[in-house]
């Protein structure tokens, strides 16, 4: 239980540090993602120039995403605080203006619906009651009572999930689930990723890949 | 810094790791010996169920969607940004989120509030005029039958008049405020706990116009006989405590 108080103490120390500095400068941002930090991939490499990202390797999509939940997820690989052996070299030398560049670089991009072929009719209508309904008797709130109507994201703290990439969902809730995942405010995440089971996980994730990132139905 | 497919290589393997953490616990108070424990019906219980009439099916799911999606009725019923759904969480179903099926059991009955015996109709109407901060639709329209509706149907057999109710309401903090008690350090809970969802001032948050998370307080959210009338203040109970026990905040 100490384990958990601490932990979101944490977490909400983070979230009101997060979002410190202001816009960054998206023109400076696109030169950083193609020429990297310096040392290692630079972001264009896995995100795309166009921040498409990619689905079987399990990239995630960056265009059109909340600029100020870019910054804390980079600042977090960073720090360590949010942990991956990929990401956290290739932007342990960047500093906080160039994170704030390459977030507002990817916010700016338009976002197109995802290319997948048409999934299992039954993981898609488990997927959809989970996260437009929920399940509320084992404490699964649905995805868009945070994450907003169309599950679009609400501000910098509730990213969007229509139409980001299915294997990365689905790698997420399972890092949360585990707990190598941890850096979300106030441990939201991972009291509800833990009560998510296998195949409930990969029903979520295939419905809301497919849906529009821009909330159109 | 890694050649580059040896990073991808890394991740792969870190990707499939099988680490367990420990579960947040959904942390509820005791059910007290003697107490009856209502399952209130999803509404897929509803869609199997060969009994109910496709009329009343229909009635049903309207209740459902007005008392999920309010807002629907801003200006005419509602004058709020609220919906039934924000204080009576899981569809008004859940345990210690204010389930709303008892009103459907237990009343008629004499109300101190008002002062007099109420129906299930003005108990609905009561949310309208209160937390809704708006006017209720008359007695007997379709809207009020649809939500009665809806009640009586989570009440599914349920004991009529029962009274002794496991998780009805809220769970309480007790009626002593304590004495240390302070502003300064209300705040501090506020900012690290609640102002995530609610915004730095209660204010809420919305996309595009429509509610995300409800406002806590002002024109926009329930008036002075919602829930400081219906007593949460007044028993020194607390919102969080529907977050918590819903286990929106571990």
């Amino acid at each position: 239980m100490m384990q958990v108080y601490r932990g979101w103490l944490f977490g909400a120390v983070l979230a009101l540090t997060g979002v410190a500095h202001g816009a960054g400068d998206p023109e400076k941002g696109k030169l950083i993602v193609t020429a990297g930090d310096g040392s290692g991939a630079p972001c264009v490499a896995c995100h795309g120039l166009d921040g498409a990202g990619n689905d079987l390797a399990g990239f995630p999509r960056l265009a059109g995403m909340d600029a100020g939940y870019l910054v804390k997820q980079v600042r977090d690989y960073r720090s360590g605080a949010r942990k991956s052996a990929v990401m956290s070299p290739n932007v342990d030398d960047l500093n906080d203006d160039q994170i704030a560049d390459v977030a507002a670089y990817y916010a700016a991009l338009d976002t197109a619906p995802t290319s997948l072929p048409s999934g299992a009719p039954g993981t898609l209508a488990l997927g959809e009651a989970l996260a437009t309904k929920g399940d509320w008797d084992h404490y699964i709130v649905p995805c868009e009572t945070c994450h907003g109507p169309g599950n679009v994201g609400v501000g910098s703290d509730f990213p969007k999930l229509a139409g980001q990439h299915p294997t990365y969902i689905k790698q997420q809730l399972k890092a949360w689930k585990t707990g190598t995942r941890n850096n979300d405010p106030n441990h939201l995440m991972l009291a509800i990723a833990g009560r998510l089971t296998e195949t409930q996980i990969e029903a979520v994730a295939a419905w809301l890949a497919r849906q529009d990132p821009k909330g159109g139905k | 810094m890694r050649p580059f497919s040896t990073v991808l290589w890394v991740a792969v393997i870190l990707g499939s790791g099988m680490l367990h953490a420990a579960e947040v616990p959904v942390e509820h108070p005791p059910f007290k010996k003697g107490q009856y424990v209502h399952h209130a019906p999803t509404v897929d219980d509803l869609m199997k169920d060969q009994e109910i009439k496709p009329q009343l099916k229909k009635v049903i799911l309207k209740g459902r969607d007005i008392f999920m999606n309010t807002q629907q009725y801003r200006g005419k019923y509602v004058f709020s940004r609220l919906s039934c759904k924000n204080c009576h969480l899981g569809e008004g179903r859940l345990n210690w989120s204010g389930p709303i099926w008892p009103a459907a059991t237990t009343l008629p009955d004499y109300r101190g509030k008002n002062g007099h015996v109420n129906s299930l109709e003005e108990r609905i109407a009561g949310c309208f005029s209160f937390s809704l901060n708006g006017k209720p639709p008359e007695y007997g329209s379709d809207m009020m039958l649809a939500l009665s509706a809806y009640h009586q149907w989570l009440a599914l057999k349920a004991p009529v008049y029962e009274t002794h109710i496991g998780g009805r309401g809220y769970s309480s903090l007790g009626k002593d405020i304590p004495k240390d008690i302070h502003y300064v350090q209300g705040e501090k809970v506020y900012q690290a706990q609640c102002a995530i969802c609610h915004g730095a001032t209660g204010q809420g948050k919305s996309v595009e116009g429509k509610v995300v998370f409800p406002p806590l307080w002002g024109d926009d959210s329930y008036n002075w006989g919602g829930w400081y009338g219906a007593g949460f203040t007044r028993r020194h109970r607390s919102s969080r405590t529907t977050c918590r026990l819903a286990s929106l905040v571990p």
